[in-house]
């Protein structure tokens, strides 16, 4: 196996595209907003125990989306 | 992989080297790299849910392993079908369709097929080969009641990730070379195909002489044939089942599919308009036509009259 040359050259184009950037800022952004949605909802939430599940089911949906639109972004 | 093969690339690496696995796992790392970091990000977020109570240890490394084997499984998929395809919104089509089928429409086939048939086994099956089981069999309430589906889903899908990157390994030292001559069997159907084509070019060389923009954006395109795919199968629907939003279960989701397919055919035929755009910028004939007679001001309402013209013709 020799493909390290490929991975840098691949590497290198992703850093230079435009939309890099913007799509990190968007993200963080968004995710940002999320946890201060979530942290303003778990008022309502009562036992502790509910919120820990449901904020694991909500990153399980994230990651599986992420993961799964990861070769098409 | 087909952007490599649109800027003719693809060659130059087997020039080097490289074997064709070598191109395929190089490929494969480049793409998972930022993912899989991001993946491991997600890993104290996911340990706070430990913390806050509720959630069990193996659950939180389960959904872990999950997320990183349909990453695995979905970038594989990607980049087989990315093989095949040379034109960027076709190989897009092409691996969102791949993604689709492997994370919604197998498991729900599957499911659909357990009810009618009432053999329970069908749904376990199709949620065994995709990711989309495993994700639903790893929270504790489903892990502890059939365990042994969870890790089978688990392997199968990680061995339909590799039996992808093998094919995908296999089909690139053919797929890059320019085409043989066509086969015999073939002639008949290219040449009613250059009749068509034929009787295509005089309608626009008569454009032409009226309008270069609107000349330009008559040029043979299948996506708007395929975009009248999408009102056949919101009128079958609409004559098959009862639409209605207020309605039982089976006639909202009539409503909400109707809805989905609606969007669809505006998302379609706006992305295949602002693409005329995009592309004529990137070959250089938007320059060239700037560089005519014509005004900037009729531009806009040239393109719209191509595209308008363009869509109704086919």
């Amino acid at each position: 196996m020799y493909f390290l040359p490929l991975v840098l050259r691949e590497l290198r184009v992703a850093t230079r595209r435009r939309l890099a950037f913007r799509v990190r800022t968007a993200v963080a952004v968004a995710t940002m907003c999320l946890s201060i949605w979530l942290l303003l909802v778990a008022d309502g939430w009562g036992v502790a125990t509910n919120l820990g599940h449901f904020v694991l089911e909500l990153l399980a949906v994230l990651g599986m989306a992420g993961s799964t639109l990861a070769g098409l972004l | 992989m087909s952007q490599e093969r649109r800027e003719g690339t693809l060659g130059l690496l087997f020039l080097t080297d490289l074997q064709a696995h070598d191109v395929v796992f190089g490929k494969l790392a480049a793409k998972a790299i930022v993912p899989f970091f991001c993946g491991l990000s997600l890993l104290p977020a996911l340990a706070i849910c430990v913390v806050v109570g509720g959630v069990t240890g193996g659950e939180f490394w389960r959904v872990f392993f999950v997320t990183m084997n349909a990453l695995f499984c979905a970038l594989s998929a990607t980049i087989l079908t990315s093989i095949f395809c040379q034109r960027q919104r076709i190989a897009y089509g092409m691996a969102l369709f791949g993604l689709l089928t492997l994370t919604v429409i197998l498991p729900l086939g599957g499911n659909l097929l357990s009810i009618w048939t009432r053999i329970p086994v069908w749904g376990h099956l199709a949620g065994l080969l995709t990711p989309t089981g495993s994700y639903l069999l790893a929270f504790d309430k489903s892990y502890q009641m059939a365990p042994g589906w969870y890790w089978g889903s688990m392997i199968a899908s990680h061995f339909l990730g590799w039996m992808f990157l093998v094919l995908a390994c296999l089909v690139l030292p053919r797929q890059w070379k320019d085409k043989a001559v066509l086969p015999p069997r073939k002639i008949t159907r290219e040449r009613t195909l250059f009749a068509r084509v034929n009787k295509h070019k005089r309608l626009r060389d008569e454009l032409l002489a009226v309008n270069p923009v609107t000349w330009l954006g008559t040029r043979p395109n299948a996506s708007a044939t395929l975009i009248w795919s999408l009102p056949l199968a919101a009128l079958v629907l609409w004559l098959s089942t009862d639409i209605d939003p207020l309605g039982n279960w089976g006639s909202q989701a009539g409503f909400t599919a109707l809805a989905a397919v609606h969007a669809l055919f505006k998302i379609w035929l706006a992305a295949d308009a602002t693409h005329a755009f995009s592309a004529d910028r990137k070959t250089g004939a938007l320059e060239l036509l700037l560089g005519t007679r014509l005004s900037v001001r009729n531009f806009g309402g040239n393109f719209v009259e191509a595209e308008v013209f363009h869509t109704l013709r086919s």
